[in-house]
């Protein structure tokens, strides 16, 4: 465009104006840009992603229809998982033993949660967008809070959606959920999923009248010096505040026992003992070390309560503590003083506890003092006071922990961590080791324990799921029988061990859910006057409560009426030849191994067999031995693959065998 | 070929260094000359340097090992989880044959420090799959091939090698639970 010589000449100008080495930079700035394009675009070329699409296809001997970066979108979710870029295999069952990242899904988890509907990194975690093995994160990356971790921690993944207690395939998170119940968690915590009407602890508005002074005082120093299995956790109180909060404690007077005109004299502690063994107490209570955890430990009771408040409480337990879990069992005045005797004579260690006790006056420094030990602890989290209410709680909110910011510099300045979980999992641990200061009690927990709740603890996401995706376990609501029905479960608490549609105890192996179509109406009556349990092996029996014979026959009716599944009531055709060969049946799979059918020989984990034809309805029996793990997850009952002509000739011979002679257990 | 491509796969691991980066390296030698770029320079590799050290310190994570048993994989600690629920009633919970069901049993279960290392590790499957009776032993130990998945039996499997070699559980070290 310009003149001849024009160019020269703005070079000569340029020449004069730029330094020669400025010239030089430039020079080489261009080059430098032209090279890092170059090396961009060879780099884009020979992205990771690309080699391992041709190795696939190198493996497949297929092309793929479609190279280039695969993605699924979530805008529900907020999720955009390129990760199928590379695992290509994922849905493809023939490449189940194909290696990473070609090898297909395991298990059948893809077929519940479809890949195009879930993606990878809702229950992966790990960078979705990202396209090279590093960035996607399948390995820790400090202070990035979603990486893929081990497949144990996943399952607080699970959690996001499964949000019911006991969640599917996942255990340490089902595990974890217990654990948070049973430790009372939520006493001091906001816990979405928990509420605190789940609190398990007693009330102590009467505690004056109840407890030794001397026993509370090193109970509350260290509770699990006292009893081992305690479930309430190590407050680390300085011996200052234990004075102070004994001498609050002494105060509390509501509830008086009542005077029962017990005649202490004619007390018989053996007779108390023998009860307490018929009736079957160690169920729920444990001595020695022995015996169920869903009450208190019995070990060093005669230390801890005066004999007159045990005697008060076992006549009416309802009355002191109205949410217990104990039933209102149907003892005489004279049963129940002997017990009580039996309690507070035979089981004490160092020191018996005084024969009635009473409260003391509620005034003093001391008292004030513990009044504030009280309220600064949190103890009225779990344990409801009457003359204190709207105390808040004193454990932060633990909603949305899973994935909201934590400063974990100021949550934990004496342990330096890096990512929540492991927060979680150290606090839960140890409370004292990342705060000197921290309220929280030592729960002395295992790592095992401590990884489960952390577990549990990290399902809490704030970002909340799209409601299609919560799964259908969602809490439900506890199941409340109404009528006469409903005060006898009430009374009895038979909710306490047994449960219905997944709410109530977890104690008991029988489910109510069924029953009317799993046993005769009969046999259950029978089974309520008299609890003989038909598993010898099982530790965990029935209490003997003491039901008369007009309740029984109303909850056998209910029960038998209400509880009863149409797909079990199909009636049983009986063959001529069918006893014959379930007998041969019984013998080639080995069933006398856990099944007893006689007094002698057989094994006890399963239920002694003799007199089924009395106790069992036959529909049940059939559809529990062809599919066992349908009707009862994680039974021990083996699932032998049972024709429908199998599973029919076995139940003949189950159905045909004979009661035992009166008095002798199978 | 698959054992060629796990090799290729876990070269793949290390970082590569791009193709391209010696051509990106040459261009930028000459710019070094440049005084002006110096105090760059110095800070890009100290501050490389401070970030590389700062990844080596970093703590171990108490959660790689909170859901193991002390001397087993997770595998064979979701194992004997499973071994727990499932076998320990006759075969005792470190699979001496001392389960509360054993003394029923005839013939009784074995010790399994002592009888596995006898058995190759498919009958070993077999017996979890189907039962002993498909081995043509006594019908006692039933089969559990339905009720577990692929996943659980091979844990079970690990967690059986980990008794064959003699793995025992130290009650202080993993709080008996």
């Amino acid at each position: 465009m310009t003149g001849d010589g024009s160019l020269p000449r703005i070079a000569r100008r340029r020449r004069q104006l730029l330094p020669g080495r400025l010239l030089w930079a430039f020079g080489l700035l261009g080059i430098a840009f032209v090279a890092t394009v170059a090396w961009a675009i060879i780099h884009e070329r020979q992205a990771e992603w690309r080699t391992w699409q041709a190795r696939f296809e190198a493996l497949t001997h297929t092309r793929l229809e479609e190279p280039g970066i695969r993605q699924i979108w979530l805008p529900q979710l907020g999720r955009v998982d390129r990760c199928t870029t590379c695992h290509l295999g994922i849905s493809d069952a023939s490449l189940a033993s194909a290696p990473q990242p070609f090898r297909a899904h395991s298990g059948s988890w893809l077929v519940e949660h479809r890949v195009e509907r879930f993606g990878c990194t809702v229950c992966h975690g790990g960078q979705g967008a990202a396209t090279t093995y590093r960035d996607a994160g399948h390995h820790r990356i400090p202070h990035w809070d979603d990486p893929i971790r081990s497949p144990e921690l996943m399952e607080s993944r699970c959690g996001q959606c499964h949000v019911g207690r006991i969640p599917p395939r996942a255990p340490w998170l089902a595990e974890g959920r217990a654990r948070i119940a049973a430790s009372n968690c939520m006493g001091c915590h906001e816990l979405p999923g928990f509420s605190p009407d789940e609190v398990r602890a007693p009330r102590l508005d009467g505690l004056g009248y109840k407890m030794n002074p001397v026993w509370l005082k090193a109970w509350l120093h260290a509770p699990s010096d006292m009893l081992p299995g305690s479930r309430m956790p190590d407050f680390r109180l300085t011996d200052e505040e234990t004075r102070a909060l004994t001498a609050f404690l002494r105060t509390l007077s509501a509830d008086p026992p009542v005077d029962g005109h017990w005649d202490w004299d004619q007390a018989d502690p053996e007779a108390g003992a023998a009860v307490f063994r018929r009736s079957r107490c160690v169920t729920c209570h444990a001595i020695d070390g022995r015996g169920g955890t869903v009450g208190p430990e019995l070990t060093r009771e005669g230390e801890k309560a005066s004999r007159e408040w045990i005697a008060s409480y076992l006549a009416d337990p309802h009355r002191y503590q109205p949410k217990t879990l104990m039933p209102q069992f149907r003892f005489t005045h004279d049963e129940v003083r002997d017990i009580a005797a039996h309690l507070s004579e035979d089981l004490w260690e160092e020191e018996q506890a005084p024969a009635a006790i009473r409260p003391a006056p509620p005034e003093g420094p001391e008292v004030k003092k513990g009044r504030q030990v009280f309220i600064k602890r949190g103890c009225d989290g779990c344990h409801a006071l009457d003359t204190m209410k709207d105390v808040a709680r004193i454990g932060p909110s633990l909603a949305g922990v899973g994935d909201r910011h934590l400063d974990l510099r100021a949550l934990a300045p004496l342990h330096r961590v890096e990512a929540r979980e492991v927060y979680a999992f150290t606090k839960v641990s140890d409370p004292v080791s990342v705060l000197a200061t921290a309220r929280m009690p030592t729960f002395g927990f295992t790592p095992m324990q401590a990884g489960e709740i952390t577990v549990a603890v990290m399902a809490l996401r704030a970002r909340p799921m799209p409601t299609e995706y919560l799964a259908a376990t969602a809490s439900r609501p506890a199941y409340v029988p109404q009528g006469e029905f409903g005060a006898l479960v009430q009374r009895y608490r038979c909710l306490s061990c047994h449960s219905v549609n997944g709410t109530g105890g977890t104690l008991s192996t029988v489910a109510f859910d069924r029953i009317g179509s799993q046993l005769q109406r009969d046999y259950i009556e029978r089974f309520l006057l008299d609890p003989v349990a038909v598993r010898v092996g099982l530790a965990e029996r029935m209490p003997k409560l003491g039901i008369d014979k007009e309740e029984a026959t109303t909850l056998a009716g209910y029960l038998s009426a209400v509880f009863v599944d149409d797909a079990l009531e199909s009636p049983v055709p009986v063959e001529p030849d069918a006893a014959a060969r379930g007998t041969r049946l019984y013998a080639d799979l080995g069933c006398r191994g856990c099944h007893m059918t006689t007094d002698r020989g057989g094994g006890y984990l399963g239920p002694g067999l003799a007199g089924s034809g009395a106790r069992l309805k036959p529909g049940w029996v059939v559809a529990f031995l062809r599919d066992p793990e349908r009707w009862k997850p994680g039974t021990l009952q083996p699932d032998y693959g049972l024709t429908q002509q199998q599973a029919r000739d076995l139940t003949a011979y189950v159905m045909s065998l004979p009661a035992l002679r009166k008095g002798r257990t199978p | 070929l698959i054992s060629r491509t796990r090799h290729v796969a876990q070269e793949s691991r290390q970082p590569r260094p791009g193709p391209a980066a010696p051509t990106a390296l040459s261009a930028w030698r000459p710019l070094l000359h440049v005084h002006s770029l110096v105090p760059l320079v110095a800070l890009v590799v100290v501050g490389t340097l401070a970030c590389g050290a700062r990844r080596r310190e970093a703590p171990r994570d108490p959660l790689d090992t909170a859901f193991t048993y002390p001397g087993l994989t997770a595998q064979a600690s979701d194992g004997r989880r499973l071994f727990i629920a499932r076998c320990a009633p006759c075969h005792g919970p470190g699979g001496r044959g001392d389960g509360p069901n054993a003394y029923n049993l005839d013939p009784p279960p074995p010790d399994f420090s002592r009888s596995l290392s006898k058995l190759p590790p498919a009958t070993v499957e077999t017996i979890i799959r189907k039962g002993t009776a498909a081995e043509g032993r006594s019908p006692l130990c039933p089969p559990r091939g339905k009720a577990l998945t692929e996943r659980q039996v091979r844990h079970l499997e690990s967690f059986l090698a980990a008794l064959r070699d003699g793995w025992e559980l130290d009650d202080k070290r993993a709080g008996g639970s």
